[in-house]
């Protein structure tokens, strides 16, 4: 009997089970369809199998899956997008949700935001806000610079603000508003 | 007004999603925002695994060991 040198235990393919769980939660993110999510685990469960002699033992393994998920996703998406006219159109100038009075944003009117937002806009605020990845890790996933994460993190915060009907960046109000408000606030107490 | 408020007081955070509250509304819908997409992501963490990912899983590994799987066994 030949035993191998490093017992199988050691193979990180066996740790592949442990990671499931967030690659669905990634892809659920990112597609926001969960059968399409699910297709897209398991090409990429296929895909991380045989290639896993590109992956470098001792790295963040669910970072790597990440990086193959994400690869994956964009690939097909850029496919499909070359058919359909308007991809990033479908859903815009969709509905304005407002807060409750409590301003307390109901988590359904959030993900009816999140949903309308570009995928790539849903991958920076997953990878860097939700599953914790720091602006430097994901721009390693990406592909891009740190830079550009923190750009369109900014952005794609402003535009779910937006599609929610809040006005995250203050310096968005004309600037004269607060005065005139004021001074119509007064002229209407001295006519009332 | 709170669009006088300095943005300095918004800076020099250690955690620039603002776990820390402010009290602009700026912040606000930030930290809202950031609860939220943790809400999205953990959501879709907790829901039970397919059975489908194992089993694929193991067929792969079956495949393996029968090609060039080698010496071992």
């Amino acid at each position: 009997m030949t035993k191998d040198a490093t017992p199988s235990s050691h193979d990180p393919r066996d740790t592949l089970p442990d990671h499931l769980p967030a690659l669905r939660a990634f892809a659920i993110s990112l597609t926001r369809n969960p059968s399409t999510a699910d297709d897209l685990v398991q090409d990429t469960i296929v895909k991380a199998w045989t290639r896993f002699d590109s992956y470098t033992q001792g790295t963040n393994l669910q970072a790597w899956l990440f990086t193959i998920l994400r690869n994956t996703y964009f690939s097909s998406l850029r496919k499909h997008r070359r058919e359909v006219a308007d991809p990033d159109g479908i859903h815009a100038g969709g509905l304005f949700v407002k807060p409750d009075h409590d301003g307390k944003l109901a988590f359904n009117d959030f993900q009816h935001a999140f949903d309308q937002l570009s995928p790539e806009h849903r991958e920076v605020l997953i990878l860097v806000g939700a599953s914790g990845y720091s602006v430097e890790e994901a721009a390693d996933m990406i592909g891009v610079a740190a830079g550009t994460v923190k750009s369109r993190t900014s952005r794609a915060r402003k535009r779910l603000a937006e599609l929610m009907g809040l006005a995250e960046d203050e310096d968005a109000l004309p600037a004269g508003d607060t005065a005139s408000l004021a001074m119509m606030g007064q002229s209407g107490v001295q006519a009332a | 007004m709170a669009r006088l408020v300095p943005s300095k007081m918004a800076a020099g955070k250690k955690n620039m999603y603002g776990e820390m509250a402010n009290d602009t509304p700026k912040d606000k819908i930030k930290q809202q925002i950031e609860e939220n997409l943790k809400r999205v992501y953990d959501d879709a963490l907790n829901e039970p695994v397919p059975d489908r990912f194992l089993s694929l899983l193991e067929q792969l590994r079956k495949q393996d060991s029968k090609n060039g799987g080698g010496t071992t066994s």
